[in-house]
């Protein structure tokens, strides 16, 4: 057995190990060029994704920021419509001409005429129109005015007119014409 | 220097040489192919990471969008509660007029006579027309409009425009008319009505003598425009006239 039989030639060694070097690297190229390329690509969009994500996060946080004003202006608002639904709560409407007749009459002023005149509904509130003539003297007939101006409900004096009721008389005359509001306010749903 | 025999064949020599060649060629494959596996680990990893980050945002954003939800719920709830709130507030009464009479009284000069008081509402030409309202209801749900169309379809809202338009529209005036011994008496009637500070503009519209010799004389009165939230006392001065939070009139009468 000769020495060139036991060991392989230099060259055919060197051939060999050059096909596993090219192998490597060309499995290395391949790795890169086929798995970490298009994975960085990815990873990139991704992390554009996550950007834009937590950038919404970020902005619906500010947004929300709102959150406990908003609540407070709620209670707020809410505690005033209670308010007013307790000392004015919008009654019905053949309530509310009760309480324009009962004024007159508290007042001690005599109602010459007293008529309805429409009922307009609205989407929202019903309006009452209530012409009444009445007689009495001034104090009198002040004092009525002011205790319609001081109605719980809301009552609008649209016209008002004040004359004597004759020529030698101590009373006056007064005509009004009164717009008045029901319907419920009460927030629903 | 000694002389060095090296008694070892050349075969030899080689073999080795070869050998250790052999064995660092290897380990710098294992390396490469190490360092290999180690960026797909990596890369692994970082995915990893990402996907957890991703998956965290995810979940915030969640939170925040229903956190967001029962903002706008919250938003929606509170334009309909203010609307109701603006139109309780619109729905108190402007001047008062017991108090405008009062004054009228209080202050009149003696040898004036009343004869008649009128407190109505004037159109105001000043405002310009009215501009419809976007006949809220259907045609605004109609039209998809977003949550503001939704407000508006709300019936007090609609109210509320209404009223509020027809309120801007119109001014209160007051008419009054009466008798004076001389001409005096009424400009000083008028001296004393010009202390209203509620009145934006008076004018003595009419003087005439009657048989008996006295003055008749015809004086109108605008008032300022009504703001909605106050039965506003039309004698205090013009700086008091803001909505105060006192909403009942006090009486007039004693």
């Amino acid at each position: 057995m000769t020495a060139k039989q036991h060991h392989p030639p230099l060259e055919a060694s060197r051939r060999f190990t050059r096909r596993c070097w090219a192998v490597l690297f060309a499995g290395l190229a391949a790795l890169g060029l086929f798995y970490h390329r298009p994975q960085w690509q990815r990873y990139r969009q991704r992390q554009q994704e996550l950007l834009q994500l937590q950038q919404q996060v970020q902005e619906l946080r500010q947004e929300n920021g709102r959150l406990p004003q908003v609540q407070q202006q709620l209670d707020q608002t809410r505690r005033f419509l209670d308010r007013q639904h307790e000392c004015r709560l919008l009654v019905p409407a053949e309530e509310l001409v009760a309480r324009c007749v009962s004024v007159f009459s508290d007042a001690q002023v005599q109602i010459r005429q007293f008529r309805r005149r429409e009922l307009r509904k609205r989407p929202a509130l019903q309006e009452i129109w209530i012409e009444v003539e009445c007689q009495g003297k001034l104090p009198r007939v002040f004092r009525a005015v002011a205790l319609l101006e001081q109605l719980s409900q809301p009552v609008w004096i649209e016209n008002l007119r004040l004359a004597p009721a004759g020529e030698e008389s101590p009373e006056v005359q007064c005509r009004l014409l009164l717009r008045g509001f029901a319907g419920n306010l009460q927030e629903s749903g | 220097m000694e002389p060095w025999i090296d008694f070892l064949p050349q075969e030899y020599r080689q073999r080795r040489r070869r050998l250790r060649r052999q064995w660092q060629q290897a380990a710098l494959a294992v390396g490469v192919i190490g360092l290999a596996a180690v960026s797909v680990l990596w890369e692994q990893w970082r995915w990893r990471q990402l996907d957890r980050a991703m998956e965290q945002a995810r979940g915030q954003l969640h939170v925040c969008q229903q956190e967001a939800q029962v903002l706008q719920q919250h938003c929606h709830k509170l334009r309909q509660l203010q609307a109701r709130a603006a139109l309780c507030a619109l729905l108190e009464r402007g001047w008062s007029r017991s108090r405008t009479l009062a004054f009228l009284l209080h202050a009149l000069p003696e040898e004036v006579r009343l004869v008649r008081v009128d407190f109505f509402y004037e159109k105001d030409t000043a405002v310009p027309g009215p501009e419809r309202p976007a006949r809220s209801g259907r045609s605004a749900r109609g039209a998809g409009k977003n949550d503001s169309a939704e407000t508006e379809s709300d019936p007090v809202v609609e109210d509320l425009q209404q009223l509020r338009q027809e309120q801007q529209q119109r001014r209160l005036e007051v008419l009054i008319q009466g008798t004076a011994a001389g001409y005096e008496q009424v400009q000083r009637l008028m001296a004393q009505l010009r202390i209203i500070s509620a009145l934006e503009r008076l004018q003595l519209l009419e003087v005439e003598s009657d048989e008996e010799g006295r003055l008749a004389f015809r004086i109108q009165g605008r008032f300022r425009p009504e703001f909605p939230g106050s039965s506003a006392d039309p004698v205090k001065p013009a700086g008091d006239h803001l909505p105060t939070g006192s909403r009942r009139p006090r009486g007039p009468i004693r």
